[in-house]
């Protein structure tokens, strides 16, 4: 009876191993959050839990960058009190003329290049780093929204802002246009880390000598420079593409080739049901 | 005016090989006597096929095909294959990025792993219509589903090679799943894996069954199969009540020979078949995703389309009853020869077994789709939708799909550089 049992859990068990196997749901990635959101999460006022949903889909929460690291206190307390002690670092919300060397931590080169420009350089920091990437969302600056007149246009012309917004795109554009064209044609086993790798050189150097500089006459002559790192990548994706295009002509040659062998033999199984 | 010209080139053809063979063969006969082991062969492909088979009988040719077809590409992507966690996912992007016609190899394995399965689904679907797997051929139905074993065996060990990301998180769950059972999980988690976690021994265990363990249990079962279905023949579709039907019987009923006409059939179908890889390969080939890290779980790790069904079924029922359910299912279409005692082979004659099969590859069809539309979102008429891990349509307004504004680069991996 009990060899039986067993032949019976081995019946149905072994033929089902590939069936768990696969059925699981994968681990869930670890957040980078903290105690916080516990409390503010659940928050009436939505001024304080409106936070918590923008940070949730922020690259800080996939960075493991929590709320201590900009507020300061004490994420594990569950007691207002002592998670916002002040001699645990809390600062409540940072003052404005604080946030790019908060920033600054860790976006180095961001805030290198922003303090010196003109918006650093007026001394309050306006427009800051949360008024153009947003406060807990944490979202690049959209250069078409930047050319909105709705904060910048407070002190710049809309000429201007269409000035800068093309400068800017002007260099952007084509780098993302080399990374999907190496992610579209990577699939096909072509070499394209060379063009993943010159337009990541390219986005390096956006960021080291353009991005927050602010100033005309220095990005201009420096996005052209970036514009020209990128003829050799333009060069490699052309190649790339002519290689899948060829792969393409002689798969469908051999296609061909295949459909008129099954042609012959169609016509030669005719010949013996005769 | 054609077929009389084929014709003639295939009487001419004919006459030169046999001048040219008949030198051998006579070498051959006074050391071998081959003529008896060539009158064996010959009684053997001139034997004749009931007059029902059709185009749909030559499925199983096509697996076996298939077989042959993964064989060779497998050795050739062994040539280069480097089965270690450090170098094995280099390995297949060298063979794919460097290697003259590395990316046909490789994607001909690939897709030939999916084209195999399915070809043998529908196998079995055919020979459950046309209930081919009646007395007397209960063993070739048995054998049968033991490969289709095998082969989904081929799949899952295969998947992990590649050692990219999908394939990684899907062995680590896997396996970790299978070291839940009771008593002998642990054993069980640490003998697929070599060690408590999905490692290079996991991966060099998973290799020496895909290309030691399987391929010969698959040459030794498939080689039983094919000698029982030339043994018995393929069935008719009488009653097994009766007698089986003797060669003349089949002649008299225009039963033609099995070669060159059924043969020719399979060929053709073959052709057109591998035709149709082939434009895939090139117009929608199967990529290779990034290397696999033990530190980032990727969303929506998926099993391949093959194991769809019984994944999504599981999400429908509690753990416990999806499971035993499944494996009812399973265990009975494997002693199907013994539940399904009706004697009738004609699908109109057995109405109560075609709907149940009707039934069977309808909800399966449903559950793969099911499957694989689950945690995707997707634009259907104009809307976008998301569809939850039962596969359920959520309507989304455009914003939420987007979080972030649009950007030049994708945002987390700008950021997170930054």
């Amino acid at each position: 009876m009990k060899r039986l049992l067993w032949l019976l859990v081995c019946l149905v068990g072994v033929p089902l191993l590939p069936v768990r196997v696969m059925s699981a749901e994968p681990p869930a990635a670890q957040p980078g959050g903290s105690g916080c959101l516990t409390c503010h999460a659940s928050l009436e006022d939505e001024e304080m839990s409106k936070a918590v949903p923008a940070w949730q889909q922020s690259v800080h929460k996939t960075a493991g960058i929590g709320c201590q690291d900009c507020h300061g206190g004490s994420p594990k307390s569950m007691v207002k009190e002592q998670a916002h002690d002040p001699n645990a670092g809390y600062i409540g919300i940072p003052d404005p003329t604080a946030v790019p060397e908060q920033c600054g931590k860790c976006h180095q080169v961001q805030r290198d290049n922003y303090i010196p420009s003109p918006h650093g350089t007026v001394g309050e920091f306006i427009p800051n780093c949360v008024d153009c990437h947003s406060d807990h969302k944490v979202v690049p600056a959209d250069v078409v929204k930047i050319s909105t007149p709705k904060r910048c246009g407070d002190c710049h012309t809309d000429d201007i802002l269409d000035q800068f917004n093309g400068v800017i795109t002007g260099v952007l554009t084509p780098i993302a246009q080399a990374k999907q064209a190496a992610a579209d044609l990577r699939p096909a086993g072509v070499p394209v880390d060379h063009i993943d790798a010159g337009a990541d050189l390219a986005r390096e150097m956006f960021r080291q000598k353009v991005s927050h500089v602010f100033v005309f006459q220095t990005i201009v002559p420096r996005a052209d420079s970036v514009k020209a790192s990128l003829k050799k990548v333009d060069t490699d994706i052309r190649a790339a593409r002519t290689e899948v295009s060829t792969r393409r002509k002689f798969g469908i040659v051999a296609a061909g080739f295949l459909v008129i062998l099954a042609g012959f033999i169609w016509l030669y199984r005719r010949t013996l049901s005769e | 005016m054609l077929t009389k010209y084929v014709r003639g080139v295939n009487h001419w053809l004919k006459d030169r090989l046999n001048h040219s063979v008949s030198g051998v063969n006579r070498w051959l006969e006074d050391r071998i006597e081959l003529s008896t082991l060539i009158t064996f062969i010959q009684t053997q492909l001139t034997k004749p096929v009931p007059k029902h088979v059709n185009w749909l009988f030559s499925f199983g040719t096509i697996t076996l095909l298939f077989f042959a077809s993964q064989f060779l590409t497998g050795l050739l992507l062994m040539t280069y294959y480097k089965s270690s966690a450090e170098s094995a996912y280099d390995s297949v992007k060298f063979v794919m990025e460097q290697v003259r016609f590395g990316w046909l190899i490789r994607q001909s394995h690939a897709y030939g792993a999916n084209f195999m399965i399915a070809f043998l689904y529908l196998h079995a679907v055919r020979v459950f219509f046309y209930g081919g797997y009646k007395k007397p051929r209960e063993i070739t139905w048995l054998i049968g589903f033991l490969l289709l074993g095998v082969t989904l065996g081929f799949g899952f060990t295969g998947y992990l090679l590649p050692w990219d990301q999908l394939s990684y998180w899907a062995t680590t769950v896997g396996t970790e799943v299978a070291g839940s059972a009771p008593v002998i999980g642990k054993y069980i988690l640490l003998t697929l894996r070599g060690g408590e976690n999905v490692t290079g021994m996991t991966l060099t265990r998973f290799f020496a069954v895909h290309v030691i363990v399987l391929p010969w249990l698959f040459v030794f079962l498939v080689s039983l199969h094919l000698v029982l279905i030339r043994y018995k023949g393929i069935s008719t579709l009488d009653s097994t009540k009766g007698p089986e039907k003797s060669v003349e019987d089949l002649k008299q009923e225009g039963g033609k020979s099995f070669f060159p006409n059924h043969v020719m059939k399979e060929l053709l179908v073959a052709l057109l078949v591998f035709t149709g890889m082939l434009i895939f390969i090139v117009y929608a080939p199967l990529p290779l995703h990034e290397k696999a890290d033990p530190f980032n779980t990727p969303v929506g790790v998926k099993p391949e389309w093959y194991f769809l069904p019984m994944y999504q079924v599981l999400k429908y029922f509690p753990k416990l009853v999806g499971i035993i359910g499944t494996g009812l299912v399973i265990l009975g279409l494997f002693l199907l020869p013994f539940l399904d005692r009706s004697p009738e082979r004609h699908p109109a004659r057995r109405p109560v077994a075609t709907t149940l099969g009707i039934l069977f590859v309808c909800v399966a069809v449903i559950l793969t789709i099911l499957g694989a539309l689950a945690e995707t979102d997707r634009t259907m008429f104009g809307t976008r939708y998301h569809f939850d891990t039962k596969g359920v349509p959520h309507g989304i307004a455009e914003s939420d799909s987007a979080a972030a504004p649009p950007t030049s680069t994708p945002p987390e991996k700008d950021m997170k550089k930054e």
